[in-house]
């Protein structure tokens, strides 16, 4: 096995506001003779009819699988209005990937069919590995607005076993109006898309937050469940109670709030963030993510998001290496707090010493959970021995 | 009008109204709050089919992945704690078989000292034994015989053991040389068929004009081993000591028409402190290490031994030799010493050894044999005796290990010498076999003799110091 070579993952990204242009220019950068797969996120700016068209007709055959977001990370950082991608080099990596056309009619035996699916196709364009659970992962974008990702997530990982997953909500620049995936040439709502990638690489999915418990607890006495709608906590209006609980006037309620007081539920020894989507005029609370009438959430304390990154990255790239790339699924309100906090610059700084390049999501998923106020992505590190020195 | 008929209802309410109303509002609060509770309590053993029971049955999948991952790893840490100590308490196994070998090397030097303090009074009584046997009546000389018998058994023994743990320590070497292997054989069969005859065996010698290389002193040793075997475990008939050439090699045999070795005891007749059966009741008093010493021999010498034998017939050691030749100049000097021995009397032998038992056997025995002998117990003692450096002698027989804090006869020697116009030929004597001596001897050109002497050795060194 030789080293890699440099092309074994490249990543580009264009700011041209022209949909063709944007195409034209992330082609060049990722185009090569050995080019298997591209991954991409896109701001909703686009003309996305537009988009998927100019990108069909640069790539042409080659599998390009993508979704919206709430904002890219680029090789530049924390960024908006741009297209990002990332090109896998097919000696390295062979990727399958699956459409999910309908989330909320996805079931067991569906997800093990497109698992059975996904594992052929890499089979089927591996060039120098055999792809198995230890040397394979799988990517999830889903809409961010179709209230399905739990039950989806669950259930595809039911059939994954042991290979590890994780992934993001498309986003759509906080309209909250529509978010869409791409895949063979169109962009699609309510669905997802499900890639695995086998590698020759070392990588490893991981998830991360800097968020601790305090003492306040709410508990949620009234909620639309199907729609991931909290009407009341405490018995009271929930948009009342959770602005009394952070000292905020309930019509100053917004993203930077959120991002700044969230609220998590404890399962065993464990806090999982519940996002704060946005606050309803009857004082109700939307959520990003799965709630449920008698939940307890738990108010949440930040710590330092920036140290926190730093040695969940440093600790990975102990292992594996500096990485070729890190795919990074962020969620909106990390953004919103780091640029409530002026903290942007050091932010993407940060990010550009790791190499992450990645979206802003409605919600994360790591091993069949959807979460939320996380970093959830893979690091994919040089081969050990082969490169260093 | 109304707002005016509420306020005045809410003015005529008392402060306890206000109060009780307060908590009933509390407590309606604290019961929903309860009823949602017990509601999720009650609904969480659900199979997960609503959104957030998904999210719920997910994370404690993970979760439990999460801590079986955790246990393997921990699983992985003790093994390779466990992969840690043993590699320790392999180090610690190392180092006690370090600590047991230089147990065994101290042993081994224990033993050798033992050996040699023991060999000085025996070799001081061997030789008086030897001068009464010389002069002695018929009355006394089977008792003397006898004595001189348990006195060799004894000497043997200890042999035995001193040889065996110097085997061991490894720190026996080779020094092989070319020879005529009569002049070893000839001596042995001579001094075997003695012995055969007392037990009334025919002892058959064919004798060789080969030359071989190897170490006489422990080629000697693996002979006579052989030799007193085959005689000691037969009771009638033949011992034979002979020799065939075969290609570039000499076949050397001693075979014997004794009780021979039980076929299921054949391998282990080389193993230490092992005995044949029948051996045992044989010969009481034998250590088993007499084979195990031949066979380490052998291998030193790199002399391929084998034995055949059948129970009740008889066994037959075969060694075998490489052949060598001997170059003209050195098959003149065997032949010059070879002559008939000069007799020795008026022999002016200078004797310094600081047992003084072994002063005066030796004085008893050289004095048999016509010599004039000046015994000393120290360099002075022989100074009060004689003016060392021109004093007429014609040898010197020094002891190697003289008292303690005092110099060793090699240097004893080098100032007689060192005196004398003519240096004195010089025969050291030591039950000391380190091979450094042998080679510090060697080049000073002194003849070594190893304690005990015995009087045929000595005599015949003294003839060989005389015609050289």
């Amino acid at each position: 096995m030789t080293a890699a070579p440099p092309q074994a993952v490249l990543t580009a990204y264009s700011d041209a506001r022209d949909e063709q242009v944007a195409a034209r220019q992330i082609a060049e950068s990722l185009i090569h003779p050995h080019l298997g797969f591209v991954l991409f996120f896109c701001s909703i700016e686009y003309d996305l009819d537009r988009l998927a068209g100019a990108l069909n007709g640069e790539f042409q055959n080659l599998p390009l699988c993508g979704c919206t977001s709430a904002g890219e990370i680029t090789a530049r950082g924390y960024d908006r209005n741009t297209l990002v991608a990332i090109g896998f080099d097919a000696r390295f990596f062979s990727a399958g990937h699956h459409l999910i056309e309908h989330m909320d009619g996805f079931g067991l035996l569906d997800a093990q069919q497109l698992t059975d699916g996904l594992l052929t196709q890499c089979r089927e364009r591996a060039r120098n590995l055999t792809p198995n659970e230890d040397n394979t992962f799988v990517l999830t974008l889903l809409d961010g607005l179709s209230v399905n990702e739990e039950i989806v997530i669950a259930t595809l990982n039911a059939a994954l076993g042991s290979i590890p997953s994780f992934g993001g909500s498309a986003g759509d620049d906080y309209r909250l109006a529509q978010t869409y995936v791409y895949c063979d040439g169109r962009f699609y709502s309510d669905a997802a898309i499900v890639v695995m990638i086998s590698t020759v690489l070392d990588f490893e999915v991981f998830s991360t937050h800097h968020l601790h418990p305090s003492t306040p607890k709410l508990v949620v006495t009234a909620a639309d469940a199907e729609r991931r709608v909290v009407h009341e906590l405490d018995a009271e209006p929930a948009a009342l109670a959770y602005a009394r609980l952070v000292g905020v006037p309930v019509e100053q309620l917004d993203d930077v709030v959120f991002a700044r007081y969230p609220l998590a539920v404890r399962i065993n020894d464990h806090y999982y963030a519940r996002a704060i989507q946005k606050a309803n005029r009857d004082m109700s609370l939307s959520f990003y993510c799965a709630v449920e009438n008698g939940i307890v959430l738990t108010a949440m304390r930040n710590a330092s998001l920036h140290d926190n990154l730093t040695s969940t990255l440093d600790d990975i790239e102990s292992r594996l290496g500096p990485p070729w790339v890190v795919i990074g699924c962020d969620c909106c309100l990390r953004r919103a707090e780091l640029e409530a906090d002026d903290e942007i610059p050091q932010a993407s700084a940060l990010l550009r010493q790791h190499r992450v390049v990645g979206f802003c999501t409605y919600g994360e998923q790591y091993n069949g959970m959807h979460i939320n106020h996380t970093l959830t992505g893979v690091v994919i590190g040089r081969k050990m021995g082969v490169d260093d020195g | 009008m109304g707002d005016a008929k509420n306020d005045s209802d809410n003015a005529r309410q008392s402060p306890w109204d206000l109060h009780e109303a307060r908590l009933m509002a509390e407590n309606a609060r604290l019961r929903r709050i309860c009823d949602a509770l017990i509601e999720r309590v009650e609904g969480s053993g659900m199979a997960p089919t609503a959104p957030y029971a998904a999210f719920q049955h997910s994370v404690v999948l993970a979760q439990q992945v999460r801590e079986r991952t955790q246990a393997l790893r921990e699983t992985n840490r003790q093994l390779m704690a466990e992969i840690e100590e043993r590699r320790r308490v392999e180090q610690r196994l190392r180092e006690a078989t370090d600590k047991a070998e230089q147990a065994n090397l101290s042993k081994t030097k224990f033993v050798a000292a033992v050996s040699h303090d023991l060999m000085q009074p025996l070799n001081a009584a061997r030789l008086f034994t030897s001068a009464l046997q010389e002069d002695s009546d018929e009355r006394a000389s089977p008792m003397l015989n006898h004595i001189d018998t348990a006195l060799r058994d004894l000497e043997s023994l200890i042999t035995t053991l001193s040889d065996a743990s110097k085997l061991d320590a490894g720190v026996v070497s080779a020094e092989t040389m070319a020879f005529p292997l009569s002049q070893l054989l000839d001596v042995l069969a001579e001094e075997f068929r003695q012995m055969a005859a007392l037990k009334g065996l025919r002892f058959r010698y064919v004798p060789t004009s080969l030359v071989v290389r190897s170490d006489p002193q422990l080629l000697s040793r693996i002979m006579r081993n052989l030799l007193s075997n085959a005689i000691r475990y037969t009771d009638r008939g033949t011992v034979l000591l002979g020799c065939r050439r075969r290609g570039a090699e000499v076949e050397v045999w001693v075979a014997d028409t004794g009780i021979g070795i039980g076929e299921d005891q054949i391998d282990s007749i080389f193993q230490e402190f092992k005995r044949g059966k029948r051996a045992v009741e044989y010969h009481e008093r034998g250590l088993g290490l007499g084979l195990s010493i031949v066979e380490k021999i052998s291998r030193i010498l790199e002399h391929p031994l084998s034995v055949t034998s059948r129970e009740n017939q008889g066994s037959r050691f075969l060694l075998r030799l490489p052949v060598t030749t001997l170059s003209q100049a050195r098959q003149q000097a065997m032949a010059q010493s070879s002559e008939e021995p000069s007799a020795l009397t008026g022999l002016r032998v200078w004797v310094v050894d600081n047992d003084r038992a072994i002063c005066a056997g030796m004085r008893t025995l050289l004095e048999q044999w016509g010599c004039q002998v000046v015994a000393a117990e120290s360099l002075p003692e022989l100074r009060q005796q004689v003016d060392v450096g021109v004093a007429g002698a014609h040898v010197l027989i020094m002891d190697y290990h003289l008292d303690p804090d005092t110099d060793d006869g090699l240097t004893v020697a080098g100032r007689i010498n060192a005196a004398r116009s003519e240096p004195l030929p010089v025969i050291m004597l030591t039950a000391d076999r380190e091979q450094e001596l042998k080679q510090r001897c060697a080049t000073h050109g002194y003849m070594l003799l190893y304690k005990p002497v015995k009087p045929m050795k000595l005599k015949l060194a003294l003839q060989h110091v005389l015609v050289g």
